[in-house]
Formats: C-alpha cells, structure tokens, sequence
C-alpha cells in the first residue's frame, strides 16, 4: 500500500469519525466519538456504533458509539454454535462495564481461541439501523503442544492375574475426560471382551488427568455375582490378551494421542491370598550414605499404593524425607533419603489398605469368606524395622 | 470506579437471593462469602434450599444457601429440550465441552438446579445452573453468598517430599436425611468403598462406614463395591452397587463401623444404576431407578418389606429379591429427581449427543 493511499484512507477515516459523532449525537451518547481506538480491528456494526476484540489483559469486547445502557440493551453476543442449524443462541453470560469512556463487554468465561464469537446489534437500535452487519471475532489460535502419548501402564508385568483388579494409564500430558470408555478395548487374540471393565461416568483421573485408573468390572472377578456367572471371568487364565488404547482419545487440548497403545500380556492364575509381610525382604543401608533401603516383595503390588502409602519414619516417629522409586514391575520399592543416613532404627510404615494387583491387602483378602472374618478392626498401618549402623 | 450491568435478565433473580441469604447463614453456621469451587459435581438440596455440591478435586462438600426458597413447587411442567446447548451458548462453550453432572430439583422452590463442568481438561471450570417453572435458564451466582465448606480427612498422611498426591476419591453421590449428609465416594486407587456421614450444620466430625455386602452365592462377603447412587428411605438407604444388587442400610448405623448392607433385589447384569427417586401414589410407595442399559425400572417399596425381606444369600436365577417392573416409556434416563407429588424431572439422552430436561407424570 502506497502511503498516498494510506493518507487518502487516513483522511476518509476522519470523514467517518465525523459522521459517527453526528451518529452518536442521535442516539444521546456523546461519549468515545472522539477517543482514539484501541489497537485492535474495530468493526461497524451500524452507522456510528463499533466493536473490536480486545486481547489484553483479558479477551473482551470494546464498544463505542454507545453508553453503556444502550449498549445492555443493543449489544448481543453469542457463540457462534457448531450446530449452525440450531435455534437461536442466547447471550454469552457477562456484563457490560464503562472503561477509558467506552463500554467493554467482559465474558463469564475466558473466550476460547477453538470458537467464534457474533456480535450484533438487537432490539430498536437494530429495527432503525438501515444497514447493520454482525462482526465475528476470533481469538489466533496458539502454536499446537506436542501431541500426548502413552508413558506407562501398570501393572508392568506381560503376565497378569486372571483376577487383576485395574491398570493404571500414564500420559504425557493432560488428557480430555469424558471419553474414556470409548478409546479403550480389551482383547483376546482378535476379538473384543465384551464389557470388561467398571464404567464410571466420573471417570477416575488423578487432578492434572495425565493418570486414568480403569478397573476391570468386579462383576466380572468376584465369585457368585451374576455378571460373572452369566458372562464369565473378564480374562482366562490361560489366554492371552491386550489392553489396547486408541490414538482417536483425545487430550486435554483436543489433539488425538500421538499413538495407539497396546499392551500384551498373558493371564495366569487368580490370586486370592491376603498380602503376606513376613514373606517380604529387606536390604537396608548403611550410615553415613545416601544408600537406599529396599523392600523386596513376593509379588507385584499396585504400583499408585506403593508411591503413596509407604513411608520411611525414625522410631520417634519423625519423617524421614527422599525419594521413592518402584522396580522390578512392582516387586521392589526403595527409599533413597535427602540426607545422609545416621546410625539408629528405623521403620518403613505400611498402610494396611495396600494392595496388591487384585486387590487382596494386607488388612485383608479381596473377597472374605464369611466364617473367617476377623473379629475385630485390622490395624490401619504396619512397620517394618530397620537398623542403620 | 465502573458500573456493571448483567447480561442476562435472570440476575435480578440472583441479587434478591442474595438479600435473603441471612437468616439461613445464622440457622446453618453459614458465612458469607464466594465459594471457590473447583468442581461441581453431585448435588443435593438440604433444608431451606441449602444446596449440597459435592468438589471431588477439592476433596469438599460445600453447603450453598441458594436463597431459593420462596417459590410455589411444583405447579409447572418444565419442558426444555436442548437444555445442554443452551448452556454452552451461555457459557461460551461448544455441547461436546459441557458436561452436565448432576440434576436436582429444590423441594423448596420447584427450580431446578444443574452442576456443569466447561471443559473436560483439567482446568475445566465449575458453574451451576437453575431452570426455573417457566423453563428459563440462568447461572446460579456465588458471589457473596451464604456457604460452608466439609473438607473430607483425605489428604495425604505420609510424607511425599515435594510429589503431587494423585489420589482422589471420586464422590459419586449425596444425599440430606435428618440433619445429616450421606456421602459415597470412590478412590482413584485402593477399591474401598464408604460412605461418609457428616452432620449439618457442619461440626468438622465425620463418620466413615465400610459396608459389606454378602453376596450370596459361596458364602463370601465383599466389601470393595462402590455404591453408584443411593437414596434414603424410611431411614434407611438403599443402595444401588455397580454389580447390580439393592442394598438397604439403616442409617443410624452409620457411625463409622463396619457394618453389614442387606441386599433385598439383584437387578441384572450388564447394567449400571445411574439414579433413584423414591415417591408416593394412592397408598404405596414406590423406588423408580434409571438404568444404562436397563431403562428405568420402578419398584414396589415398603418399610414392612424392607424389614422383613430376606437378604439374598443363595444362588441366584435372573434377577432377585423385591421385582420391578421396566417403565418402557422412558428411555435412555441419564438423571432423574422428584418434581412434586406427582411429577418427575428427567434428563434425557439423544442420539444427538443433546440433553432434554422432561417433566412426566410418576409411573
């Protein structure tokens, strides 16, 4: 554009600007004729009357040519639906606010960079206005994130109980809720399990939603329940099998996953045993180190409990501060302290809701068998001692 | 200093439950102030038109004084079809990300209250809604209104160092039954399931019950079961299970024990409860409990019945217990609750992912 060409323009933007103060006169609303527009495309929605989207500090809708009364009762917003043959839309929720002698538009909510927004004159302004257009805005879209993948499954192992009671789900990043159910399948060989897992509509994620639990349906393992009896155990021991998790999920910011997921594994034996403590071995550090303690168990436990409900802790009862890892496919967990360790005792304290893949605790078995139901209240928490010399 | 008018005519509705928000703050040790919610979940409505919200991200009941209580229940059909769109246009949102959580009606007012979720990330963001007789729709403001919060006891025990907890346990339903707040939840982790008492006014006491429910075949017990949705009964609470059975309670035994559910129904396989009313016509009451796959079912109940009915406890053929009989006429029922005395409201699914709020007559 030649500069000649922008002064012509120039010049015929005073000639507008006039004509809106002549407008605005009309409608009793003397106020931001005169003022210089913010930075952002104004757009005309009648001889007189403009809206521009304003992105700072937050999305909002800037309107001259109106006060703000008129501008209540003359301004409608809405979202432009994907549906574009439904109904009439209503107005976005907010309020109209006086600001720099112009009236802003600000949203309930923070508008969406995914949708567009109409703006458009209503009600007598509207019926008076010979020509009106309805502007609609949008918010530039920002760079695409990395699309979210698959970290982990857990249970680890490629062999698992006929019983398994859920697997947990890692992803990269945050994911969308709401779909779960439809994105992941259980296979034997070729075929789908029908039904397999506890289909909540809560959906079980963890608050950043990067972890999904999903529990096989216990309709399906526990015995003498109708579900299982009717239609069978949701996996045979035996058998092969695959958890399967489709690239169509999409994460929190509407991107499918980068891959599908697929996890093998073979299923062996249920496991109906309550956890078993004394079996479990301990390797312990030595002062002056930043050594690990190890626990060594004789099964794969649930990898989430092993994370949360053990806990290293002198034998007044003070906290021991580190880092927990889990290995050797949930058979091993290990404590690696912040500081040196001292000479002295110690204790791994184990809450006794701790699980393993089954769901059999240490408090208890998954299932009980009436007669053998302890009397009285398990303890909530055991300890295993160590000594640091 | 700017001046602010609302966007929506139905605020003015807001501003004067804001007035009367006093004398329920001084009755139900409520304080004044804005809720910061970081979910809303499942809802139920205490008395006075207290609402109940359950926050499973903040691990909190909160109790809200909606100020609602003023209105003649029950003389309109509220008929809103859409009702999910509608609500995305108002929040500025598409239908795919507005979630409606809950649906319950104030026994006070006749509105109807929703939780919705904008979003489905993890930032997705709270809001409530009130359709009101006339079939009009508008957010239910929680600015400087009358609310307190129940933190549960959940928190993590241990120390984690700086490591997010990702623990969560999942509230699944509420329920109000004589100064007291029923609560069923369902953790991200361990497969336990309790239900939680909490008094109201809220003393910071709760009770945490295990309820095991004998399953008949083998003579085993389970107690890991998630209670999908409840409600209370002749102070008792039935109890529908994500395996199907009925299970009935007594609610002063929720003192924080193990104690031993008795289920009086099986209702088939391959279903999940989503919602239950209970309600009276002519002389005999009757459960009518929304299913994913069973439709909705209604059932004859009787505190007699309940009381003498045997608990299942041997090998089962079909479905057991108390019969129901499948209301055909009502389908795909994603939430259910009791409009009046001879009315339901019902939120019904389409096929095209649309949400239509019905009122119908009690089957």
């Amino acid at each position: 554009m030649s500069n000649s060409k922008l002064l012509r323009l120039t010049s015929f933007e005073r000639f507008a600007t006039l004509i809106v103060g002549l407008s605005c006169l009309a409608l009793q609303a003397p106020m931001a004729c005169s003022e210089e527009p913010p930075a952002a495309k104004r757009h005309e929605l009648c001889q007189g009357v403009t809206v521009a989207l304003q992105q700072e500090p937050q999305p909002s809708f800037v309107i001259t040519g109106l006060d703000l009364e008129q501008a209540t009762s003359a301004i409608k917003i809405t979202v432009v639906p994907d549906d574009q043959q439904r109904r009439e839309v209503p107005p976005m929720l907010g309020r109209f606010v006086e600001r720099d002698q112009s009236v802003v538009f600000e949203p309930r909510f923070p508008l969406s960079p995914a949708l567009e927004y109409r703006v458009e004159l209503i009600g007598e302004l509207a019926n008076q206005s010979q020509s009106r257009i309805s502007p609609v805005f949008q918010l530039p879209k920002p760079a695409p994130q990395p699309q979210v993948y698959v970290t982990e499954v857990f249970p680890s192992s490629d062999t698992l109980p006929e019983n398994l009671l859920k697997f947990y789900i890692h992803f990269s990043g945050p994911m969308s809720r709401g779909e779960a159910y439809q994105h992941v399948r259980l296979l034997h060989g070729a075929d789908v399990v029908d039904r397999p897992f506890l289909e909540l509509g809560e959906e079980l994620w963890d608050a950043g939603q990067t972890r999904f639990t999903l529990f096989i349906h216990p309709g399906r393992i526990k015995r003498g329940l109708k579900p299982r009896e009717e239609d069978g155990p949701a996996m045979v021991a035996g058998e092969e099998y695959s958890l399967e998790i489709d690239k169509r999920w999409v994460s929190a910011d509407g991107q499918p996953l980068k891959d599908s997921y697929r996890k093998r594994f073979t299923v062996v034996e249920p496991d109906h045993q309550q956890l078993n403590p004394e079996s479990w071995k301990i390797e312990t550090p030595t002062r002056d180190s930043r050594l690990a303690v190890l626990l060594k168990f004789d099964e794969p436990l649930d990898h989430a409990m092993l994370m949360r409900v053990l806990s290293v802790q002198r034998r007044d009862g003070s906290s021991i501060h580190g880092k927990i890892q889990v290995s050797e496919h949930e058979t091993q967990w290990s404590f690696t302290p912040d500081q040196d360790w001292e000479e002295g005792i110690y204790e791994i304290r184990i809450a006794t809701n701790l699980e393993d893949r089954s769901g059999n605790s240490v408090a208890r078995p998954f299932e009980t068998k009436m007669q053998e139901r302890a009397a009285s209240q398990p303890s909530t928490h055991i300890a295993v001692e160590f000594i640091v010399n | 200093m700017s001046r602010s008018l609302y966007h929506s005519l139905f605020a003015v509705f807001g501003l004067f439950c804001a007035v009367t928000l006093s004398a329920n703050a001084a009755d139900y040790g409520l304080t004044k102030g804005t809720p910061t919610l970081k979910q809303a979940g499942p809802l139920a409505f205490g008395p006075d038109g207290i609402l109940f919200v359950g926050d499973t991200l903040s691990a909190a009941v909160y109790a809200i004084d909606t100020g609602d209580h003023a209105g003649a229940a029950g003389q309109a059909e509220v008929n809103i079809a859409g009702v999910n769109a509608k609500i995305a246009d108002m929040i500025g949102s598409t239908v795919d990300n507005t979630v409606i959580n809950d649906m319950v009606v104030n026994p006070a007012s006749g509105n109807i209250y929703l939780s919705v979720s904008r979003g489905r990330g993890p930032d997705a963001q709270p809001v409530l809604f009130r359709a009101n007789q006339k079939g009009d729709i508008d957010e239910v403001s929680l600015k400087d209104v009358g609310f307190a919060v129940a933190k549960f006891d959940n928190a993590p025990k241990f120390d984690e160092g700086a490591r997010r907890n990702p623990r969560l346990s999942a509230i699944t339903d509420l329920q109000f039954n004589s100064g007291k707040l029923i609560v069923a939840g369902l953790s991200n982790e361990e497969f336990a399931s309790k239900l939680r008492v909490l008094n109201f006014p809220f003393d910071g006491k709760e009770a945490d019950t295990s309820i095991e429910v004998y399953h008949g075949a083998h003579g085993r017990l389970e107690t890991q079961s998630p209670v999908r949705t409840f409600i209370t009964y002749e102070n008792q609470v039935l109890a529908a299970y994500t395996c199907t059975p009925l299970v009935t309670i007594p609610v002063d035994d929720l003192k924080g024990e193990k104690i031993m559910g008795k289920t009086i129904a099986e209702l088939g396989n391959r279903n999940n409860p989503l919602d239950m009313i209970v309600y009276r016509k002519g002389q005999q009451d009757y459960l009518l409990m929304s299913n994913d796959s069973r439709g909705v079912m209604k059932m004859k109940l009787s505190k007699p019945d309940i009381d003498t009915a045997d608990a299942i406890s041997s090998r089962i053929n079909g479905t057991a217990g108390l019969t129901y009989e499948t209301m055909e006429q009502f389908q795909n029922v994603v939430q259910l609750d009791k409009l009046d005395s001879d009315h339901a409201i019902m939120l019904v699914a389409n096929s095209d992912n649309s949400l239509d709020l019905k009122t119908v007559a009690l089957p």
